[in-house]
């Protein structure tokens, strides 16, 4: 789902008219008010692969002024946001870029190559939505881990080996080995490099 | 030790304060020989003075001292030989009366022979009065006889009989002829001789021969003219008493005075003489006084000189302080000062005015107009304002012109004219202060160039800002039409294209068109709003009201303006704004295309001039020219020769010539450009 904010009634359709020429769906926005409204809505289906084509230049609030509520309030963080930028608003792009939206393309725009990026936003939201999918999992699966297992693992992902971790938290060795084993279980993973690549994406609370 | 007083004037202009040596250093007061000297210089004529007053008195007493000497020895000398004469006098009458006594009393001369004998004796001198024999107890004589000289002088009765008698005891005590005392007789003072002359010859009673002799008439007898015309001369008795005097010339004055004692045989007299001649103390003291006045005289000479000069050197330190002063204040000004005399000569500069035209003070003092530092297009001008000033009717108000220093390089300068009095109040000269306003008039140009930056800029971001909205405005429909027409070709791709829908993308898309062309219809508009207002336009007005800016323009290059306007030219219609900046550009053109070209060829000529019903401006300089192959591309936009320029000023102008309806071209001629611009008449 493409979601188009322009204040420009022709614009909006003529977009919706091409995105619908290569088979994809858009929905328009008549204005930033209108998207944050849609977006702070509990209907929004922000769970699914999405991208927002912003305006720069729009009557009431400005398409930069959108994006940096969009990014405050952290709403539909997995959709891309691609500038529209007309004459001489180059510089604000720059800075919209630089706060970290996706793109941005200068009217008059090449239409295909348009929806050319506007694939690769919605590759990069599929991308961003997968990845929160696992962070998601990770952390149901750290949230199964007991106190004492969270400190075991917190010495395992270090890579200290057994007997240290023992020494460390003051418990046999046995029992280390088996919350070791609990711990792999319960994290669905089979050693203990996996395990650390598995948490070292994740960022430190 | 010269005295700087004068002032430049014509004769001497060149001695003026410039030339002034510079004042010597202050001598340190405290060395020991300036205190002697200054001491000296002090003292010295009191000392003199005083020397030469003591020394003058000396002189004057000595000379005083000598003459008295002198008179008084002659006094002494002349006495003495009165004296002299005095007594040979009477001796030798003394020793006639003995030697006729003698031989009265031998018997050689009879008592008959003896009035002869008398007589003859008595020739011998005038004081003799009578002579006469006497026997003692006969108090008359036996014989008088009596000098022819001295008739009707009872002689020997005018004796009184004691004085007779006792010089007769006298007489025949010593035996010998002797003198009386000086006596008072009747017909004067007198003198008796008595020479015993043997006893009577009958009484047998001594009988003595008398002389009586007049004292006043021995003095008139015996001291010379000579000598009584000067002194006052008595005899007196011993006892002082005063028997007879002689003072022909008066009573002496007791200043020169001798006494000689005359001695004769029974006698003592005292001869005195008594000078006339006054003390040469008058002349002395006049010459003294003199002398002292004199001396007074020139002590208070030398005071006032003394003074005097203590006040001309106090006068002239002051005035070196002064001038050292007005010198300091002439050196430091940032102000070019000069003075001129009131034939134009330079008199003096100062330090700021020689660094400002960039000459010694050498070359500039005694220069006549023309001055080094006119510059050659000026001339006419600059003696023209010379001659306003030294003729006295150029204004106080100050007079702004263009000097030239000595590399060529000119500059802008601001003078203040003011008359120059001398000591007496007559007028010397004119004093000016130069101003070099070059950075002024460069700040001033800077910001002005600013403030045109400014404008510019405002314009460019006006035009900018108008640029950017256009494109915003025509974005949009751009936009939609090309992703409506991409849309639609994206869908003709397929077989099954719905075509329905693709007319409707495609309506939608020429709708589009149409606002887009709808955006540019409103530019159109709004330019037509700023279409020129139209007023009919004096062409002598409009180049008058723009005469200052073009003058403000030549001004700063040296380029000579002159406007010319035919009489009667008939109103043109148009936004007098607007034509003035086309003529205003014009003239910038112009005036920069000469920048380049030696002085006396920048010269820029306006003429309004009728041309058939329409009336036409031609600009003219006298440049380089435009080159015949860049003709086509003058009024182009964008279009420079300058390194400067926009490119825009002949364009707009083309641009507005052509709102009013009229024409702009140009014309190269053999000598520079003539830009004309034409106008057509109003309706």
């Amino acid at each position: 789902m493409i979601h188009i904010v322009d204040d420009e009634e022709a614009l909006r359709d003529s977009l919706a008219w091409l995105l619908r020429s290569r088979e994809l769906s858009s929905r328009p926005y008549a204005s930033g008010e209108a998207f944050l409204a849609h977006a702070r809505s509990p209907l929004a289906a922000t769970a699914a692969p999405g991208c927002v084509l912003l305006d720069v230049r729009m009557d009431g609030m400005s398409g930069v002024e959108l994006f940096e509520r969009l990014l405050a309030e952290r709403l539909c963080p997995a959709w891309p946001v691609v500038f529209l930028t007309g004459h001489g608003d180059v510089p604000m792009a720059v800075e919209a870029l630089k706060l970290g939206a996706f793109d941005f393309v200068e009217k008059p725009f090449n239409d295909n190559s348009l929806v050319d990026r506007l694939l690769a936003a919605l590759d990069e939201s599929r991308r961003r939505l997968g990845e929160a999918q696992e962070s998601a999992r990770r952390e149901e699966r750290l949230g199964s881990l007991t106190a004492r297992e969270r400190e075991v693992l917190d010495l395992v992902v270090e890579g200290h080996y057994n007997k240290v971790i023992a020494d460390r938290l003051g418990i046999a060795m046995r029992t280390v080995e088996v919350y070791r084993a609990r711990i792999f279980e319960k994290m669905g993973v089979k050693s203990a490099v996996e395990l650390a690549r598995m948490l070292g994406d994740r960022e430190h609370p | 030790m010269p005295v700087y007083m004068g002032r430049p004037g014509r004769e001497d202009s060149r001695v003026s304060t410039a030339t002034l040596p510079k004042p010597a250093p202050a001598p340190p007061t405290d060395a020991p020989a300036t205190r002697l000297w200054r001491w000296m210089r002090w003292w010295m004529p009191v000392v003199i003075g005083a020397l030469l007053l003591g020394a003058t008195s000396f002189l004057v007493n000595l000379s005083s001292v000598q003459e008295r000497g002198e008179a008084h020895d002659q006094l002494v000398i002349d006495t003495q030989w009165v004296r002299q004469s005095l007594q040979f006098q009477l001796e030798r009458e003394a020793e006639a009366l003995e030697l006729i006594a003698s031989d009265f009393r031998t018997g050689a001369v009879g008592t008959s022979a003896l009035e002869p004998r008398l007589r003859v004796f008595l020739r011998r001198g005038r004081e003799t009065l009578a002579a006469a024999l006497f026997e003692a107890g006969h108090p008359a004589p036996l014989l008088d006889v009596r000098d022819q000289s001295a008739q009707g002088i009872d002689a020997f009765p005018g004796i009184s009989p004691e004085v007779l008698e006792a010089a007769m005891a006298r007489a025949r005590r010593q035996s010998d002829g002797t003198f009386s005392a000086p006596f008072a007789a009747t017909w004067g003072p007198g003198l008796v001789l008595v020479v015993p002359a043997g006893l009577g010859p009958s009484t047998g009673a001594q009988r003595y021969l008398a002389a009586a002799f007049s004292l006043e008439r021995l003095l008139e007898e015996m001291v010379p003219w000579s000598f009584a015309q000067g002194h006052e001369v008595t005899l007196s008795d011993v006892t002082g008493t005063v028997r007879a005097r002689r003072a022909s010339a008066g009573a002496g004055r007791g200043i020169y005075t001798h006494q000689a004692p005359l001695d004769l045989p029974g006698a003592a007299m005292v001869l005195r003489t008594n000078s006339v001649k006054g003390p040469p103390d008058w002349i002395a003291s006049v010459l003294r006084g003199g002398v002292i006045a004199l001396a007074f005289v020139l002590f208070w000479s030398l005071w006032a000189l003394w003074r005097d000069v203590q006040r001309r050197v106090s006068a002239e330190h002051r005035l070196r302080d002064e001038v050292a002063f007005r010198r300091a204040m002439g050196d430091s000004a940032v102000i070019g000062l000069r003075a001129r005399d009131m034939d134009g000569r330079v008199t003096f500069a100062n330090p700021a005015f020689c660094r400002m035209v960039g000459l010694p003070e050498e070359a500039l003092v005694g220069q006549a107009p023309p001055m080094p530092y006119w510059t050659p297009e000026r001339m006419d001008e600059y003696q023209q304002r010379v001659d306003q000033v030294l003729s006295g009717q150029a204004s106080a108000a100050p007079y702004e012109t263009v000097f030239q220093r000595a590399d060529g390089t000119r500059f802008p300068v601001v003078i203040y004219d003011a008359p120059l009095k001398d000591a007496d109040g007559r007028q010397a000269g004119w004093m000016s202060s130069i101003l070099d306003v070059t950075e002024q008039k460069r700040a001033e140009e800077y910001q002005r160039q600013q403030q045109e930056r400014l404008q510019t800029a405002a314009r460019l971001t006006t035009m900018g800002e108008m640029a950017s909205s256009l494109a915003h405005e025509l974005n949009q429909p751009l936009g939609a039409i090309t992703s409506y027409l991409a849309g639609s070709l994206n869908l003709l791709e397929k077989a099954d294209a719905p075509r329905e829908e693709i007319a409707q993308a495609l309506a939608k898309a020429g709708a589009q068109a149409q606002r887009a062309g709808q955006v540019i219809r409103r530019v159109h508009e709004f330019v037509r709003k700023q279409e020129p207002k139209r007023v009919p336009v004096d062409v002598g007005a409009l180049l008058e009201d723009c005469r200052a800016l073009i003058d403000l323009q030549a001004r700063r290059d040296g380029v000579r303006v002159s406007v010319a306007v035919e009489p009667g030219l008939p109103p043109v219609y148009g936004d007098p704004v607007l034509l003035e900046q086309v003529v205003l550009n014009l003239t910038r053109n112009g005036i920069d295309a000469m920048s380049g070209l030696p002085a006396e060829r920048r010269r820029l000529d306006i003429h309004a001039s009728r041309l058939g019903a329409w009336v036409r401006i031609a600009v003219r300089d006298h440049g380089c020219g435009i080159d015949g192959s860049l003709a086509d591309q003058v009024f182009s936009p964008f279009f420079t020769t300058k390194s400067e320029g926009m490119g825009m000023g002949l364009s707009i102008c083309r641009s507005i010539v052509e709102l009013h309806d009229g024409r702009l071209n140009f014309r190269s001629l053999a000598e520079g450009t003539e830009f004309q611009l034409q106008l057509p008449p109003g309706q």
